[in-house]
């Protein structure tokens, strides 16, 4: 089948897997208890159709174990589907763990020339790039060190060099974005940035949604082996977050069945948390743009509380802490309290990107212990006019001047 | 299913590569360096010697060289299946995050090793020419036998390291037999000069002559080369026959297993 360099074709891949339970490493292992292994059956991937276009960034999202590796190992042939077919051209380089290869006695040079080889370049390739490739790791002064000697930064820095000097018509990257500090990631960013304006395409997996949003002009989400969905990074972003909401459900639910004794020190704890719009709604309510908050807690002590505060947080889906607040740092000084009584907090004008959003509340005590914590007491969702992405929200204009 | 676009050049430099890692990782670190390639023949060469030629009397004339040519096949051979059948599972890492050719990795570590038995060769074969009284017409043969036993090796070579990758016992098993199999091999001994395998005992020296399919390969070898004579046509047919079934049972094999290998390792 022709196929156009830099474009990526799957039809009805599956991968099927053989997860075996106290797996045979030996002959003598097989031979005695041939059949006694059990195996679970696992389709890792499961009629998977995919066309990338020559120039796209197409980001991979999905849950920890619904086959995003599987799927780029597949595409970079190291892996053979069990069913479907996979066709590409073009030169790849997969980006699939950084330095693959590197050899701990060889120095920084010899492997830059093993590392480059093994990413398809031949030797006059790589003298054309070493400077390049030195130059950008930033550790010119140990090249002819031995790797070993390296720190894990350098070690890391040496092989993205290698890594994004290799002249793809392919690049695959899986999660190794998240190496070496921030400025060095800086850098890595900017350079798989500009193979995208250069027409290269791109196939990102990765767990950094954020990353999904700012580079991808697509967004493949894949739930159990399955694309749950497939177009702008907006909308697939959108179907994850209501993964991870229903999985994070579940979860409560079984922490609930299997846990019977939350996290309560004194006689006190939180019995009810409710939100409540500006404009009334309640429940699980969606947010206008600029329209605050009201956190309603209700509590019982069957102790007396003294010198206690309440504090409230809102976090992401993933967990990420955005705000958080306590009445000691609004400067309030809680009474001496016995029994049910209701408080309320009032956040005006959040200034929240859209999107999904939980609340948390606690009750410590002034020094700081806790009393009682609710990780996800409540949600809420923020509505917005698509015109711009990420947690925060700002009134943003444009002028040419 | 075709996956990127293959062409075998694109590899050679993967390849050359990982030969250098091979031979440097070697000797990297150590005091003497390359010069144990040598060093260790040598010591083999002396204690053999010792053993087989003054204590046991084999009447071989220039007995360290003939021991020695022996050691030099028998290091190309046996040594080059040991790396050869280790080389994916210690390559682990390369195997399962980059995709290409999956034969490169043990084709480099047994030219890894070639370069070991190499080195012996360029000794062995001046003292041959210098030493030894036979003629240097059959000399004409080794290159020939060279390439047999190299398909050989490569062969026996590629079949071990796929399978090493199922099962890891084929590293110790192949540990296990070295010491017997070189034993048995007429290596430190020639068939028609044991006293064992003489009269009613000859089936013994037949038995041990073509059941172990790298017998005529040393066999062929010594003769041209060291001995100075035609080697019998039934060694360099049996050496045709073995190279070619081993080189396509290895790479038949290696091929089936090539799939699923990223997934076991």
């Amino acid at each position: 089948m022709a196929v156009e360099p830099g474009r990526i074709r799957l039809r009805g891949v599956s991968r099927h897997f053989r997860v075996i339970h106290d797996r045979n490493l030996t002959l003598k292992e097989t031979m005695l208890r041939r059949r006694r292994t059990t195996a679970t059956e696992k389709w890792a991937l499961r009629e998977v159709d995919l066309d990338v276009e020559p120039g796209q960034a197409i980001g991979i999202i999905g849950q920890n174990g619904s086959g995003k590796s599987t799927l780029l190992k597949m595409i970079s042939g190291i892996l053979q589907p069990t069913e479907g077919s996979v066709h590409l051209r073009g030169r790849l380089a997969a980006l699939l763990e950084l330095g693959a290869g590197f050899h701990p006695d060889l120095t920084g040079r010899e492997n830059v020339y093993l590392n480059a080889s093994i990413l398809g370049l031949s030797k006059k390739q790589t003298d054309l790039h070493f400077d390049a490739m030195v130059e950008f790791s930033g550790i010119e002064p140990f090249i002819d060190t031995q790797v070993k000697f390296y720190s894990s930064g350098m070690y890391v820095r040496l092989a993205f060099a290698v890594a994004v000097h290799v002249d793809p018509d392919i690049l695959l990257v899986d999660e190794v974005l998240a190496v070496g500090d921030e400025q060095f990631q800086r850098k890595c960013l900017e350079r798989i940035r500009g193979f995208q304006h250069e027409g290269r395409t791109i196939v990102l997996v990765t767990h950094g949604l954020d990353q999904v949003a700012e580079f991808c002009d697509r967004a493949v989400v894949l739930e159990h082996g399955r694309v749950a969905a497939d177009g702008s990074p907006r909308e697939a972003l959108k179907v994850l977050r209501a993964e991870f909401e229903s999985t994070r459900l579940e979860e409560v639910e079984r922490a609930v069945k299997t846990s019977d004794a939350p996290i309560v020190r004194k006689g006190a704890k939180f019995t009810g948390i409710a939100l409540r719009t500006d404009s009334g709604a309640t429940g699980h309510p969606s947010l206008k743009r600029g329209e605050g908050l009201t956190v309603a807690v209700e509590l019982e002590a069957t102790t007396p509380l003294d010198d206690w505060d309440i504090g409230i947080g809102i976090a992401t889906p993933l967990g990420t802490a955005l705000y958080g607040t306590n009445t000691k740092l609004l400067g309030v000084r809680l009474p001496l309290h016995v029994g049910v009584g209701r408080y309320e907090f009032h956040l005006g004008e959040l200034a929240l990107g859209e999107g999904d959003y939980s609340v948390q509340a606690s009750l410590t005590s002034s020094d700081g212990t806790e009393i009682h914590f609710v990780p996800q007491a409540a949600e809420f969702s923020v509505e917005g006019d698509g015109s711009s992405h990420g947690a925060l929200a700002a009134r943003a204009r444009f002028t040419v001047v | 299913m075709t996956v990127g676009s293959f062409s075998a050049g694109r590899y050679v430099p993967l390849y050359r590569n990982l030969v250098r890692r091979e031979v440097r990782q070697r000797y990297k670190g150590s005091a003497l360096g390359v010069a144990w390639t040598l060093v260790t023949p040598a010591i083999m060469v002396a204690a053999y010697s010792l053993v087989f030629k003054f204590l046991l009397r084999i009447q071989i004339p220039h007995y360290a060289l003939f021991l020695f040519v022996g050691l030099t096949v028998w290091t190309f051979f046996f040594g080059g299946a040991q790396m050869g059948a280790s080389s994916l599972v210690s390559n682990a890492s390369l195997v399962t995050k980059v995709s290409f050719p999956r034969q490169i990795v043990p084709l480099a570590s047994m030219t890894g090793n070639a370069f070991t038995a190499g080195a012996m060769f360029v000794i062995a074969l001046p003292l041959c020419v210098i030493l030894t009284e036979g003629e240097w017409a059959p000399l004409v043969m080794l290159p020939l036998l060279i390439v047999l036993l190299g398909a050989f090796t490569v062969g026996f070579g590629l079949l071990l390291s796929a399978i090493n990758v199922y099962f890891r016992d084929v590293e110790h098993i192949l540990g296990a037999i070295g010491l017997p199999w070189i034993f048995v091999t007429p290596i430190f001994y020639s068939f028609s000069t044991v006293p064992g395998l003489t009269g009613d005992k000859e089936w013994v020296a037949t038995v041990l002559h073509w059941c172990n399919p790298i017998a005529p390969f040393v066999i062929a070898i010594q003769d041209s080369l060291f001995w100075g004579e035609w080697p019998f046509w039934g060694d360099v047919l049996y050496s045709v026959v073995a190279a070619i079934v081993m080189l396509v049972v290895g790479m038949r094999v290696f091929r089936r297993l090539e799939r699923e290998m990223a997934v076991e390792l």
